[in-house]
C-alpha cells in the first residue's frame, strides 16, 4: 500500500504536466469545436455539428489545405527520409572527410527555424536571388519562388525537409551501427552483391528505424507552420496554406476560435488515424523489431 | 455555454501560460484588485517610465490603487487582450490600433466614452482635428481617443539622388511638383546607378505585397482621385477607373520600369539598399548611425491633388473592467491637453492646440525642423486615415489571395480588382445602416 502511494507520489508531476498542458487544452478545443466561440464576440453559443458541417461541406478553403497539407507532408517525408537515408549509408561507409561532412549536414538542425526560414527566403527572391543567380549559371531562368504558386509550395517543402536531414541521418547512422555484421557477412559470403546485401539485407534491418523516422517526420510535417508563416504567409493565393496555417488563420486573424477549435480536431483526427494506419502497417514490412 | 467557455478558456490559457512562464504582462499582473491595469505594446524604457509618471500623478490626484503598465509585444496584442476578454478579466484599459478597435466597438467590448469627454468643456474635445476621429466615434459615441496620430510621409536617400543628378523631393513638393509621375520619373533616373539589389523606391516597410498592402494602396490611390470603398454605400471601389489607374501606375514601376523593388525581393531603405520610400515617424531610430543623408518630403501627390494620410492607435477603456469609471478617467486624463502634451514627444498628437506647440516639442528631432510643418502638422491637420470596416479581419482573409494574384507579372489590375471587389462588398455594406 505505501509502495504504491509512494510510486504515485512520484509519478504526479508528470501525471499534473500532462493534465495540465495537454489533456485539459486538448478537451477544450474538442469542447469549443462544437460551439460558434469568437474572441471578439461577447458570447458563445453551442452549434452541435455545425463547424463540421461547415468544414465538409460549405468551406472550400478546408479542402484546399487537406490537399496543400497532403502534398506538402509527403513531399517533405520523401525528401527527408531519402536524403537522410541516403546520407547516412554513405557516411556508414567511413570515407575520409565523413565526420566533417555529417557535422556541416547536422548545421541546419541546431540552427533556429526562423532563422531558417528568413535566410531561405532572402535566397529565394525572384530578381538576384543566389538560388536563381546559381540557376541563371546554366542559362536557366529560375520562378519567382515564393510569388508563384506551384513553385513556393515546392520551395518551403525542400526547405523544411532539408532543416531535419542530419538529425534523421544521424538517427540511421545510429542504425545502421547497430547491424549485426555478421548478417552482412553471410550475405556476402553467399555471393550477394553490394546492391543486394542494400537492398536484401540493411534496408530490411533498418525497417523499424524507418518507421519511426517516417512516423515523426510526417507528424511534424502536420504541424508545420514557422516556414509557412515566415516564408509565403500561405500565399500566394492560398498555394502554401496547409491545415495548421488555416488553424492559425481562423483562430488568431478571424478569431474564430470554434470554427479553428474544429479544425485542430480534424488535424489531430487525420494524424492519429495515419499513425494508426502506419502502426498497423509495420507487421507487414517490419520484420526485426 | 458562456458560462462554460470562460472557465474553459481561462483554464487552458492560465496552464499554458503558467507553464511557459510568459505571463501576458511584465511585473506583477496579479497585484491587488485596487490595482488598476494598462496595457500596452511598448518596451521602449523612456515610454515606458513616461507612462508610469503619468499614471502615478494620476492615482495621487485621482484615488485608486497603483495603475499597473503591461507591456504586450505588439505581435500577439489583440490575441492576448481578446482572450482576456472572452475569459472576463480583461485589463481596465489600453492602447489599441484603429483597425482592430472598430471590431472591438461593433462588438460591444469598448466603453463608450463620449458623455464623460464631451460633457466636460475643460477637456475641449473640439480641440481634436476632426478627422482623427473618424475610427473611434460613431454618432454620439466615441470608442477610443487617438494618441497617435502618426502621418505618412516621404524619406530618402540625399546621397543616392545627387549620385544620380535627381531632383531633391522636398524642393519638388515645395512647388507642388511632388507627384507620383514624377516618383516615377526619378525612379528611372535613379535606378541604373544603383548597384544589384537595389532600387530606387520601397514601399511602406516594403509591406505592398503583404499585410501593409491597404495602408500602402490608400495614398495612391487617393492621389489618383480614387478610394478604396464609400462608407456611406459600402460599395468597393478599387475597381473603379481612378483606382485602377493607380495600381497600374505602381505595377509599371515593379514591372516594366522595374525601380520599385518587385514582389519577391527585399530591399530595405533604412540599410540604405533602396532610395526612396514612405514611412512614418516611429521608424526614422533606425536612422541613427546610418551611413547616409537623408531628407523628407509630403507623400506625392497625383491627378486627385495632395494627399495626407495617418496612421493611428488609441486608448480605450475595455467593458468588464473591475473599475470602468477610474480607467475612463485615466483615458480622460492621459488625453487632455497635458498629458498629450507630454505624451507629445513620442506621440504625434491630434489635438490642435499641442500641435502649435510642435516645432518647440519637435526641436529635438526626430524630423528636420524644416519639415515640421509642411510635413508632420500639415499631415495630421488636413489628414485622414484608412477608415476601417468592422469586418476588417474577414476583408484581411478574403483580399490577400486576390492581392498576389495582382502582383503577378502578367495579371490584368482592372480584372483583379473587379474580383476583389465583387468578393468585398458583402463584406464592407455590412456596415451601412440597413444592410
Amino acid at each position: 500500500m505505501r509502495e504504491t502511494l509512494t510510486a504515485y507520489l512520484l509519478i504526479s508531476p508528470q501525471m499534473l504536466g500532462f493534465l495540465v498542458v495537454v489533456l485539459i487544452p486538448l478537451i477544450t478545443v474538442l469542447v469549443l469545436s462544437f460551439t460558434d466561440s469568437n474572441l471578439l464576440a461577447p458570447d458563445a453559443r453551442s452549434v452541435g455539428l455545425d463547424n463540421y458541417q461547415t468544414m465538409v461541406s460549405e468551406d472550400p478553403a478546408f479542402w484546399r489545405s487537406v490537399v496543400t497539407t497532403g502534398i506538402f507532408s509527403a513531399g517533405l517525408v520523401v525528401i527527408n527520409v531519402v536524403m537522410s537515408l541516403f546520407l547516412a549509408l554513405v557516411l556508414h561507409r567511413k570515407l575520409r572527410g565523413a565526420q566533417l561532412f555529417l557535422a556541416l549536414a547536422f548545421l541546419p538542425v541546431v540552427t533556429s527555424q526562423a532563422a531558417w526560414a528568413v535566410v531561405w527566403r532572402f535566397l529565394l527572391q525572384g530578381e538576384g536571388g543566389t538560388v536563381n543567380s546559381l540557376l541563371s549559371v546554366f542559362s536557366i531562368s529560375g520562378p519567382n519562388w515564393l510569388f508563384e504558386a506551384k513553385p513556393a509550395l515546392a520551395a518551403v517543402t525542400v526547405v523544411a525537409a532539408l532543416k531535419t536531414v542530419g538529425l534523421k541521418a544521424v538517427i540511421f547512422l545510429a542504425a545502421l551501427r547497430s547491424i549485426p555484421k555478421e548478417a552482412v557477412e553471410a550475405a556476402r559470403l553467399d555471393g550477394a552483391s553490394e546492391w543486394q546485401v542494400q537492398r536484401r539485407v540493411i534496408l530490411p534491418l533498418l525497417a523499424p528505424t524507418t518507421l519511426v523516422v517516417v512516423i515523426i517526420t510526417l507528424i511534424g510535417s502536420f504541424q508545420v507552420f514557422d516556414y509557412i508563416m515566415l516564408m509565403t504567409n500561405g500565399g500566394p493565393s492560398h498555394a502554401t496554406t496547409v491545415l495548421a496555417f488555416a488553424i492559425y488563420q481562423q483562430g488568431f486573424e478571424l478569431m474564430r476560435t470554434g470554427y479553428a477549435s474544429a479544425l485542430a480536431v480534424v488535424l489531430f483526427v487525420i494524424t492519429l488515424g495515419l499513425v494508426a494506419v502506419q502502426w498497423w502497417a509495420r507487421k507487414k514490412w517490419v520484420h526485426s523489431e | 455555454m458562456r458560462r462554460l467557455r470562460a472557465p474553459l478558456l481561462g483554464a487552458a490559457v492560465a496552464a499554458t501560460l503558467a507553464v511557459t512562464g510568459c505571463g501576458v504582462g511584465s511585473g506583477d499582473s496579479g497585484g491587488s484588485s485596487d490595482n488598476m491595469t494598462m496595457t500596452v505594446w511598448t518596451t521602449n524604457p523612456d515610454q515606458l517610465k513616461l507612462l508610469n509618471d503619468l499614471t502615478a500623478e494620476f492615482s495621487k490626484t485621482h484615488g485608486g490603487g497603483k495603475v499597473e503598465i503591461q507591456s504586450i509585444p505588439q505581435a500577439d496584442y489583440l490575441t492576448k487582450i481578446s482572450i482576456r476578454l472572452s475569459g472576463g478579466t480583461p485589463p481596465d484599459l489600453g492602447w489599441m490600433g484603429a483597425p482592430d478597435a472598430v471590431g472591438m466597438a461593433k462588438n460591444g467590448q469598448l466603453v463608450d466614452l463620449g458623455p464623460q469627454l464631451k460633457d466636460d468643456a475643460s477637456y475641449q474635445f473640439d480641440d481634436f482635428v476632426p478627422a482623427s476621429f473618424t475610427n473611434w466615434q460613431s454618432g454620439d459615441q466615441v470608442w477610443g481617443v487617438p494618441f497617435s496620430t502618426s502621418p505618412f510621409f516621404t524619406i530618402y536617400n540625399k546621397d543616392l539622388l545627387a549620385k544620380a543628378g535627381a531632383q531633391d523631393p522636398a524642393k519638388l513638393a515645395a512647388t507642388g511638383g511632388w507627384t507620383w509621375q514624377a516618383l516615377s520619373d526619378l525612379g528611372r533616373k535613379v535606378q541604373p546607378t544603383l548597384p544589384t539589389g537595389s532600387y530606387a523606391f520601397q514601399s511602406n516597410d516594403g509591406g505592398i505585397y503583404g499585410k501593409l498592402v491597404w495602408t500602402t494602396l490608400e495614398p495612391l490611390i487617393r492621389a489618383y482621385g480614387g478610394k478604396v470603398f464609400d462608407p456611406d454605400t459600402g460599395q468597393c471601389q478599387l475597381n473603379s477607373p481612378e483606382s485602377v489607374a493607380a495600381i497600374q501606375a505602381y505595377r509599371a514601376m515593379a514591372f516594366t520600369d522595374k525601380t520599385a523593388v518587385p514582389p519577391g525581393n527585399e530591399a530595405d531603405f533604412f540599410a540604405g539598399k533602396a532610395a526612396v520610400t514612405f514611412t512614418q515617424t516611429s521608424r526614422l531610430s533606425q536612422l541613427k548611425g546610418a551611413g547616409f543623408d537623408w531628407g523628407v518630403a509630403p507623400l506625392p501627390a497625383g491627378p486627385g491633388g495632395p494627399v495626407n494620410f495617418t496612421g493611428q492607435a488609441g486608448l480605450v477603456a475595455f467593458k468588464g473592467g473591475k473599475h470602468e469609471k477610474l480607467a475612463t478617467e485615466l483615458v480622460k486624463y492621459l488625453s487632455g491637453k497635458e498629458g498629450t502634451q507630454k505624451l507629445a514627444s513620442f506621440f504625434p498628437p491630434a489635438r490642435k492646440s499641442v500641435l502649435a506647440e510642435a516645432e518647440q516639442i519637435y526641436a529635438q528631432g526626430p524630423l528636420p525642423k524644416d519639415a515640421i510643418d509642411p510635413v508632420l502638422v500639415s499631415s495630421i491637420e488636413k489628414g485622414y486615415p484608412f477608415r476601417y470596416p468592422s469586418a476588417w479581419p474577414e476583408v484581411l482573409q478574403t483580399s490577400a489571395p486576390v492581392f498576389d494574384k495582382l502582383w503577378a507579372q502578367n495579371a490584368n489590375a482592372q480584372d483583379v480588382m473587379n474580383d476583389l471587389c465583387q468578393q468585398l462588398d458583402p463584406l464592407l455594406k455590412r456596415d451601412v445602416a440597413g444592410s
